[in-house]
């Protein structure tokens, strides 16, 4: 059974069309198409209809073109609408709580959202980028919504305990705080909770580590033949199978350090040798043969990978990183994101990141100091 | 031999034909001609000029200058007018009877006569001689290689006209007067005019006496008998007053007041002024002046640099006035006649007007003396209410007087309170025009233009008062010089923002076309994806490859535009770190440089290149402006096309540079600045057949628009020296941003 998705937009021309067919393809999501309405007509039709719906997907900009080809506007915006729709689950438990998706034409939403309009979204999009940017592919944005819809589904019917939710053996090995964080989060509407799980668990880097982590933690080339054999049989029991935890592969980086110490070797830490000594230790104790270990990249020092350069995408030790900025109010179970010193020196990506933390410029400015002689222009 | 005379000595003898030359060279507009006799009228005492002008509309009209002045007898005829430089105003700078600074200009009145027509008739008489002095003079006998000592102009006694004074009359005019040209005249000597109140009544009662030096120029034109006063201080000062303040003390000793206006809504009733004074104890206060009666006084009210007030005056003749109100201004004082000194004088403020001006709020209705020509004639022929001071300066301050100065500053006070309401209403309802006007912008510029058309007529009129000295000719060219360049700056300033104009809007369609766009993106990518999935034949795979391909560069360009136009409404001043807009910029041409093979190369030199706080969105005008530009020379040298950014630091001084090379078709030497001028464009003029895109090419504004964003803030913007392989460089230095800076902004 196809998931029922509502979407809203004040498109002409049927533009809309186009971006439907885009997301039922493969025949697992079913677009409802509806032009926003007068404020109390919309919400009466929502009330009444949510029940068949599992998504809405809000278009941002819903007051600028006619909605019956006349002279009627809706008279709100997408964020407006999802406000109120959160507010009125909130105050009727039995309402079904779905996933709401934003997404606007305008170049510079995010910005223009304040943070109480953020956390209304599961997730936000830019038109300019649906089926442009990497990330957001329609085979990338259909994953996304299901994996939305069904982590809403769980937590709706799961026990609203740690432990069902997070369906880890060891609760014992997660960071407390987060536990109690958790149990809190729990007793709150399901929007609030997935809101929080997915943006602050799974999609930064905390006790639940990415593919690419894990592949610089153990210092190992996800190129390598025996990866695969690696994370999926060898480390099977770390992963996490908790809500959300299909579509996105995801490991529990505390059950990891206990492995490494109960299977591989319990008197040389992990975080603190090179990932060729990892590697070397990984082939003696499981026997694989074609595991290839990471490589410093640029200017790093150190070959202690830990974590993962934001900006290009390999492993450094967080000697060689540099901290971005506004990390300074994260939950201590999360963890920090960086960057690589030749980022920080040559900023080659235009992405979000923007700066590094206050703490970290005077290190910046004594690199630049050091590499300043090799930006020197010759004579002309 | 007796054909050689025996010499001893020789003297110079003058050519006639000199008298000739030196009219016209000496005397250069008629206008200046007449206002120097006007002049000579003056110096010799006149109070009253009559010029008439009988018949000369057209050439050979007759010009009449009739005046009261003292007159020549035969001697001074002879030493005086008849010779040529003659010396008497070195030995008389002053007139004899008003001591009058004399006006005119040394010697040439013989010669304004001249000027002005063929011949001349003097009649002179002084008040001493029996017989009035004629002389007839035809300046064509002054021919050339004749002696002038042998040109005999004839001389006859007639009868006098007139007890003293001179009638010059020359006719044949060479030039006809129109009443421009006349009124002009009439203001050359307008300064000389010293205004004479003195009353029909007071002629009437045989009271009035010309012992103070007034004078006046009036200008008649003389048609079929018809008279037509073109110019003379009632036209030419009195009429065009704002408002005509006018009141009296009548036989019962009441006062009145009326103010007048032919341009302001002001009440025409008559104001009763009234004394509010108790005279004694027991009485109640009275309104009637008892010690004054038979007083009257009149004054022409004028408000300065408000020509919009009035109707019928211009700017110029305003200014005027308003030099002429600095020596006769004010409010004069006659008494049976007599002119009392020193009331009225320009030092003068018996009235304290000017005081009281001075601290008034209400400067809409300015009240000093240099506003009001003016004057008070009390008729006292007994003698029993004033008394002159001993020494004749001024009157004893008596009873009398003192309700003399209360009258008149209350009748003042009146007429302040009625005007200001006239004038209150003018300057609503000019606001209220000004307000109806829709095409503001429009009408500014009209009137900018207008400004400076006016400026060089003023300074056309101005200039042409002594318009023959050396001196004055060159500061007038100077002058109208400057106003040239001046409008010819402002032409070209209105054409670029013109230009300007038709481009911002542009803009601004581009900005809604684009966010439209936008909306078309996520259709067609969401329909390419369904396609992606199906089995299509090798030729539908790669239409569906071609066609994917081709939405991404339309999405692309549409993108950029996307964020330029965004990046536009941020008006936020930040400093700007170089490497980090080149890196936007280049992301966003991303496709385009694909599409062009474009080798597109960054260096950077030096860390934490950050300008002064800039708006992000001049860099995206700075960037495609050269990025344009740079494609351009590309294609027109018709090579694989190269692009390099290089940033980097200028240590002295402070500032961050960016260049912008290119290996296209370069600038020649000679061109180096001129490229950055308005309209400069190497695009030769388009034929038919020229492509669209050579068409929407060179506005030649591209670069204009980069000088003018980066001296905005302080940078340099050149020319500069390519990098091997590149032909073209541009060089952008900017001030680096402050610690400060940095610190303010959390960079």
């Amino acid at each position: 059974m196809p998931y029922k998705i509502l979407y809203i937009d004040d498109t002409q021309e049927e533009l809309e069309k186009g971006t439907i067919n885009g997301l039922e393809q493969g025949g697992e999501i079913s677009i409802i198409f509806s032009k926003p309405n007068f404020w109390e007509t919309q919400l009466d039709q929502i009330k009444s209809t949510i029940k068949d719906f599992d998504a809405i997907i809000l278009d941002l900009r819903l007051n600028e073109k006619s909605f019956d080809g006349g002279a009627n506007f809706a008279k709100y915006r997408g964020s407006s609408l999802a406000q109120e729709l959160r507010t009125l689950s909130k105050e009727s438990p039995t309402l079904k709580d779905y996933p709401i998706i934003l997404v606007s034409a305008d170049q510079y939403m995010e910005e223009s959202l304040d943070q109480t309009s953020h956390d209304l979204f599961d997730l936000i999009i830019k038109k300019s980028h649906i089926g442009i940017k990497k990330n957001c592919l329609y085979p990338e944005l259909q994953s996304r919504i299901k994996w939305l819809i069904q982590g809403y589904n769980n937590l709706f019917q799961a026990e609203k305990t740690p432990a069902a939710t997070l369906n880890i053996e060891n609760l014992g090995l997660i960071d407390f705080r987060f536990i109690e964080e958790w149990k809190t989060q729990l007793t709150k509407p399901i929007h609030v909770m997935a809101g929080f799980f997915t943006k602050k668990v799974i999609d930064k880097p905390s006790f639940l580590i990415n593919e690419l982590t894990l592949s610089a933690r153990l210092g190992v080339r996800l190129d390598s033949k025996d990866w695969v054999v690696l994370k999926d049989k060898y480390l099977i029991d770390c992963k996490y199978k908790g809500i959300f935890s299909d579509t996105y592969d995801r490991w529990i980086m505390p059950a990891i350090s206990q492995w490494w110490e109960e299977k591989i070797s319990n008197n040389e830490s992990l975080r603190v040798i090179s990932s060729s000594r990892r590697v070397e230790l990984l082939k003696d104790t499981l026997g694989l043969k074609s595991l290839t270990p990471l490589e410093k990249q640029g200017k790093s020092r150190s070959d202690s990978f830990w974590v993962i350069c934001k900006a290009r995408g390999y492993a450094i030790d967080t000697t060689d990183g540099f901290t971005l900025a506004k990390q300074e109010h994260i939950f201590p179970w999360q963890e920090r994101e960086y960057i690589s010193i030749d980022e920080a020196l040559d900023q080659s990506i235009e992405e979000n990141w923007n700066l590094v933390a206050p703490i970290e410029k005077d290190r910046l400015r004594s690199l630049q100091e050091i590499y300043k002689k090799s930006k020197t222009r010759g004579q002309k | 031999m007796d054909t050689e005379k025996q010499i001893e000595s020789i003297s110079f003898s003058v050519d006639a034909g000199l008298v000739n030359r030196l009219g016209k060279e000496l005397v250069g507009k008629p206008e200046t001609a007449l206002s120097e006799l006007v002049k000579n009228a003056y110096d010799a005492d006149a109070t009253v000029v009559d010029v008439i002008f009988k018949n000369a509309d057209q050439i050979g009209g007759t010009i009449i200058i009739d005046d009261d002045g003292v007159g020549m007898d035969l001697n001074q005829l002879e030493k005086g007018f008849m010779r040529i430089s003659s010396t008497d105003k070195l030995h008389s700078p002053k007139s004899k009877k008003f001591a009058r600074s004399k006006a005119g200009r040394k010697g040439i009145g013989r010669f304004a006569t001249q000027r002005l027509g063929q011949s001349l008739t003097i009649v002179t008489q002084t008040v001493n001689s029996d017989r009035a002095i004629k002389v007839t003079i035809n300046w064509n006998d002054f021919k050339v290689d004749t002696d002038i000592s042998l040109v005999k102009n004839r001389l006859e006694y007639v009868d006098k006209t007139k007890s003293e004074g001179t009638t010059l009359i020359i006719e044949n005019a060479w030039e006809y007067w129109s009443e421009a040209t006349v009124t002009r005249v009439y203001r050359y000597v307008s300064d000389l005019f010293q205004p004479n109140y003195i009353s029909k009544k007071a002629l009437e009662l045989k009271v009035a006496n010309k012992v103070d030096s007034t004078f006046k120029v009036s200008f008649v034109k003389v048609e079929n008998g018809q008279h037509k006063v073109i110019a003379d201080p009632n036209t030419m000062l009195y009429n065009k007053a704002l408002a005509t303040i006018e009141g009296f003390i009548d036989d019962n000793h009441d006062g009145y007041c009326q103010v007048l206006s032919n341009s302001l809504d002001v009440s025409k009733d008559i104001i009763p002024i009234l004394h509010e004074k108790q005279y004694s104890k027991d009485e109640p206060k009275s309104s009637k002046y008892k010690n004054l009666s038979n007083v009257h006084f009149k004054a022409y009210y004028f408000i300065y640099q408000r020509d919009q007030y009035y109707t019928g005056i211009t700017k110029q003749e305003l200014a005027n006035i308003q030099k002429l109100a600095n020596e006769q201004g004010g409010i004069k004082l006659y008494r049976n006649g007599f002119r009392v000194l020193p009331y009225g004088e320009s030092n003068d403020d018996w009235l304290l007007m000017d005081k009281r001006n001075f601290y008034d709020s209400g400067v809409n209705i300015p009240f000093g003396n240099r506003n009001l020509f003016g004057f008070v004639e009390i008729i006292d022929q007994k003698g029993e209410f004033f008394e002159e001071t001993a020494s004749r300066e001024g009157l004893i301050e008596n009873d009398a007087f003192i309700e003399l100065i209360t009258f008149l500053n209350k009748s003042f006070e009146a007429a302040k309170k009625t005007l200001r309401y006239g004038v209150e209403a003018i300057k609503n309802k000019i606001k209220e025009e000004r307000r109806n006007h829709d095409l503001v912008e429009s009408e500014s510029i009209q009137t900018t233009i207008e400004k400076l058309f006016a400026l060089e007529r003023s300074v056309n009129d101005i200039l042409d008062f002594n318009d023959s000295s050396a001196g004055n000719i060159e500061l007038k060219s100077s002058a109208l010089r400057i106003i040239r360049e001046i409008k010819a700056d402002f032409q070209s300033l209105i054409d670029e923002l013109g230009m300007l104009r038709v481009l911002a809007s542009l803009g601004l369609t581009i900005g809604e076309f684009t966010h439209e766009v936008i909306q078309f993106s996520p259709s067609m990518m969401g329909d390419l994806s369904v396609l992606d999935n199906q089995n299509l034949n090798a030729e539908g795979i790669r239409s569906l490859e071609n066609l994917r391909r081709t939405i991404r560069l339309f999405t692309a360009y549409t993108a950029y535009f996307n964020a330029t136009v965004s990046a536009n409404i941020n008006r936020e001043l930040r400093p700007q770190q170089l490497t980090k807009v080149v890196l936007h910029f280049k992301n966003i041409i991303d496709s385009d440089i694909q599409k062009q093979n474009l080798d597109f190369q960054t260096e950077t030199y030096g860390y934490e290149l950050f300008t002064l706080p800039m708006h992000s969105s001049e860099w995206s005008s700075i960037l495609f402006n050269l990025y344009t530009n740079a494609k351009k020379a590309i294609r027109r040298q018709g090579v694989a096309g190269k692009i390099k950014v290089i940033l980097g630091r200028v240590e002295i001084g402070s500032k961050v540079y960016i260049e912008f090379l290119d290996n296209g078709d370069g600038i020649p030497e000679e061109n180096r600045f001129k490229v950055f001028e308005p309209f400069f464009t190497t695009s030769s003029p388009l034929g038919f057949e020229a492509t669209d895109e050579e068409k929407l090419g060179g506005t030649g504004l591209g670069l204009k628009i980069v000088k003018d964003i980066v001296q905005t803030y302080g940078g340099t913007v050149e020319v500069g020296i390519p990098d091997p392989d590149y032909s073209t460089c541009i060089r952008i230095e900017l001030p680096e941003a402050t610690s400060k800076d940095k610190e303010r902004y959390a960079v």
